[in-house]
């Protein structure tokens, strides 16, 4: 059986001549999790995976795995399943030994070889495909051996670069779920770099959310989508109204036009500049007969995806609030029309502003 | 899935058409091209063409070339120890000059590419700037260096070594160090072509894998540069085999090569025929280097 580990890292760095890609981050990940890093392009998900992996050597800071500072052990000796971006097959090796290579390396029998071999390609339904070249594979056929290939050594932890940006949208779905099913099955401590949202939200236990180097906030996928910390995270993590704004402590905001807006229950004691985030998909839209409470607004323009449509409302003071309505909801609405906005105050998040912000 | 009932009453017009476009095409890469392929038959094709009628042809007692068809003068040449010999040992010097420049090449390029060294641009100049030498030149360079009485050999006689140490002069070894020197640069280029095109993610997945460097490098990065190997090879070989300014400075009459018996049966035995049949032996043995690894890498791909 393998061991599931956590992995720690103390205050690590990482600087590229002058560009400070990775700039002291500490994070625990607990064992048998999935975490996702996300973040923008150029953040440093991909080096903070490679300083784990041992690719990538630190600045300064230690990295620990399962309780064992790994800092200075190579990259052979860390014993991490790693899965990259382009997948990195070897390409003058069949399926079936692309996937030995692991268990070579570690001069397992071949009878040993050829049973894991066997079991890790049943794992991820490739069965059958062993003699293939790589070359004659499909992307979502290529991804599941590399992650075969990952596995095969029941490694300590896996670590996954984007495993998915290369398959297209339906393929991408399916594998998210049959990657999650995996590691939920053999309860591997995971780490996974994403830039998109959806995925992270989808498949985390835990999200790291990363900009420029450092750490934003650690939390679960509703935590950092309902609580957002910061209002880089709020803007990076779905969509998001934000309204800036001067909390004078008695649980409520104003608003540069001098609109009031309560303050949820729990930021009700609030005072000073602060910034409310309601999600689009919050707000009802309400026809302005029928309610006497909400917001007054003015549809400014609608646009039709299907299941649901996104709407454009100018409230009374010139703010542009964006909707995302069920479509049957707002059947008919038309450009021009009055209407009255509601959502319940305890839907919306409230982030504290730093004086020195700006 | 192809349905040839289904297909056959559109076949007629879509022939046409295809053979329109076809012919289109045709004519326009024939535009392209024909420039170099006009280049390629008056500088290559029409001479050995020449080359090759020549040498089954025979001369009279003047030396003037006859219009008959003979075998002569390959039976000749298989027949006489001294052409045999002689083809032997361009082949066995064109063997280790390549097996010298390829692992020479090989480390250099290796290195190049994967250790990036900071003073890379400056080792790029050393290795081509000799390039930029002519052959003649280098010979010469050669023969001051390690000469009998050459700048080596005489430090060591200073050093009370003894007198001529070293035989490097009209010795195969010579030659060998000499032609493989010329080719190192060649031959390192290509290799950083062919080192370069490895992406660096298969050696960092089979080091994730568990491998040494070591392994990385004899499981991976090896074969994945075989093929590119293989063709350097081949250039090298087929280069070192028509090695000709380096086969006479250096090597003299003492260790004669093929190329320069070429040049010996034109030049002053007159024999036309005969320097021309031994050029299409020479050039047979290229093409077999050629066809061996063509044979060996493209069950591979
Ligand atoms: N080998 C390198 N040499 C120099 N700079 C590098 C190197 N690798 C990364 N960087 C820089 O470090 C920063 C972080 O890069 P990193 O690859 O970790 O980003 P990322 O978050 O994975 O982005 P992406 O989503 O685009 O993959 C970037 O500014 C990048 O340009
Ligand atoms: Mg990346």
């Amino acid at each position: 059986m393998r061991d599931v580990v956590s992995i720690r890292l103390e205050d690590i760095v990482k600087r590229f001549g002058d560009v400070k890609a990775v700039n002291h981050v500490a994070l625990t990940f607990d064992p048998g999790k999935l975490y996702v890093l996300l973040g923008p392009s150029g953040c440093g998900k991909t080096t903070t995976l490679r300083m784990i992996s041992g690719l990538e050597e630190l600045t300064s800071g230690s990295i620990y795995i399962g309780g064992e500072d790994v800092t200075n052990v190579p990259v052979h000796e860390r014993d991490l399943g790693f899965v990259f971006q382009q997948y990195a097959l070897f390409p003058h090796m069949s399926v079936e030994n692309n996937v030995a290579f692991g268990l070579r390396m570690r001069r397992y029998p071949s009878t040993e070889i050829d049973t894991r071999v066997k079991a890790s390609l049943g794992l991820v339904q490739l069965s059958g495909l062993e003699r293939r070249r790589i070359r004659q594979l499909s992307g979502g056929q290529q991804q599941r051996v590399a992650l075969a290939r990952a596995l095969v050594t029941e490694p300590r932890a896996l670590l996954l670069d984007e495993p998915l940006s290369n398959l297209d949208k339906n393929l991408r779905d399916d594998m998210r779920g049959q990657i999650r099913d995996i590691q939920k099955r053999l309860g591997i401590t995971t780490i996974m770099v994403t830039h998109d949202q959806t995925e992270a939200l989808s498949m985390a236990d835990e999200i790291v959310v990363m900009n420029n180097g450092l750490v934003e906030q650690v939390g679960t996928p509703e935590d950092i989508y309902r609580r957002p910390s910061s209002l880089f995270t709020a803007h990076f993590v779905g969509a998001a109204n934000i309204i800036e704004g001067i909390a004078n402590g008695n649980g409520s905001m104003v608003d540069s036009a001098g609109v009031n807006y309560r303050l949820p229950a729990d930021r009700k004691s609030l005072s000073g500049k602060v910034a409310m985030m309601i999600r689009p998909s919050d707000i009802q839209i309400l026809d302005k007969d029928l309610v006497t409470d909400g917001l007054d607004g003015t549809v400014l323009s609608s646009m039709y995806f299907g299941a649901t449509r996104k709407v454009i409302v100018r409230l009374e003071g010139g703010r542009d609030l964006s909707i995302d309505t069920n479509e049957r909801e707002t059947r008919g609405i038309a450009d021009g029309d009055i209407v009255k906005l509601y959502y319940e105050t305890d839907s919306s998040h409230v982030i504290r502003i730093p004086d020195d912000h700006g | 899935m192809d349905n040839p009932i289904a297909d056959g009453g559109g076949r007629q017009l879509s022939g046409e058409l295809a053979n329109y476009f076809r012919g289109r095409k045709g004519v326009t890469i024939t535009a392209l091209v024909s420039p170099v392929a006009l280049l390629l038959l008056f500088s290559y094709v029409v001479p050995v063409a020449i080359l090759a009628g020549v040498s089954f042809l025979s001369q009279d007692a003047r030396g003037a070339i006859t219009p008959d068809f003979t075998l002569g003068n390959f039976v000749r040449f298989f027949s006489d120890p001294w052409f045999l010999f002689t083809l032997g040992r361009s082949i066995r010097i064109a063997f280790f000059v390549t097996l010298m420049a390829i692992t020479l090449g090989y480390v250099a390029a290796y290195y190049l590419v994967f250790k990036q060294p900071r003073l890379f641009e400056f080792y790029l100049i050393l290795v081509v700037a000799p390039v930029l030498v002519g052959n003649v030149v280098r010979a010469f360079g050669w023969q001051m260096l390690m000469g009998d009485s050459g700048l080596v050999n005489t430090f060591l006689w200073k050093l009370g070594l003894g007198e001529h140490t070293l035989r490097f002069m009209y010795t195969e070894t010579g030659i060998i160090i000499a032609d493989a020197s010329t080719l190192l640069p060649l031959v390192i280029l290509i290799l950083m072509g062919v080192l370069t095109r490895i992406d660096p993610a298969y050696i960092e997945a089979a080091k994730a894998l568990g491998a040494s460097g070591r392994r990385a490098f004899m499981n991976v990065t090896l074969p994945l540069s075989l093929s590119g190997v293989g063709a350097a090879s081949v250039i090298c070989f087929t280069l070192a085999l028509g090695t000709f300014e380096i086969a006479v400075l250096i090597g003299g009459k003492r260790v004669q090569m093929i190329a320069p018996l070429v040049y010996e049966q034109i030049t002053y035995a007159f024999n036309w025929t005969m320097g021309a049949a031994v050029a299409m032996v020479l050039l047979v043995v290229s093409v077999v280097g050629i066809v061996i690894h063509d044979i060996a890498f493209r069950s591979k791909k």
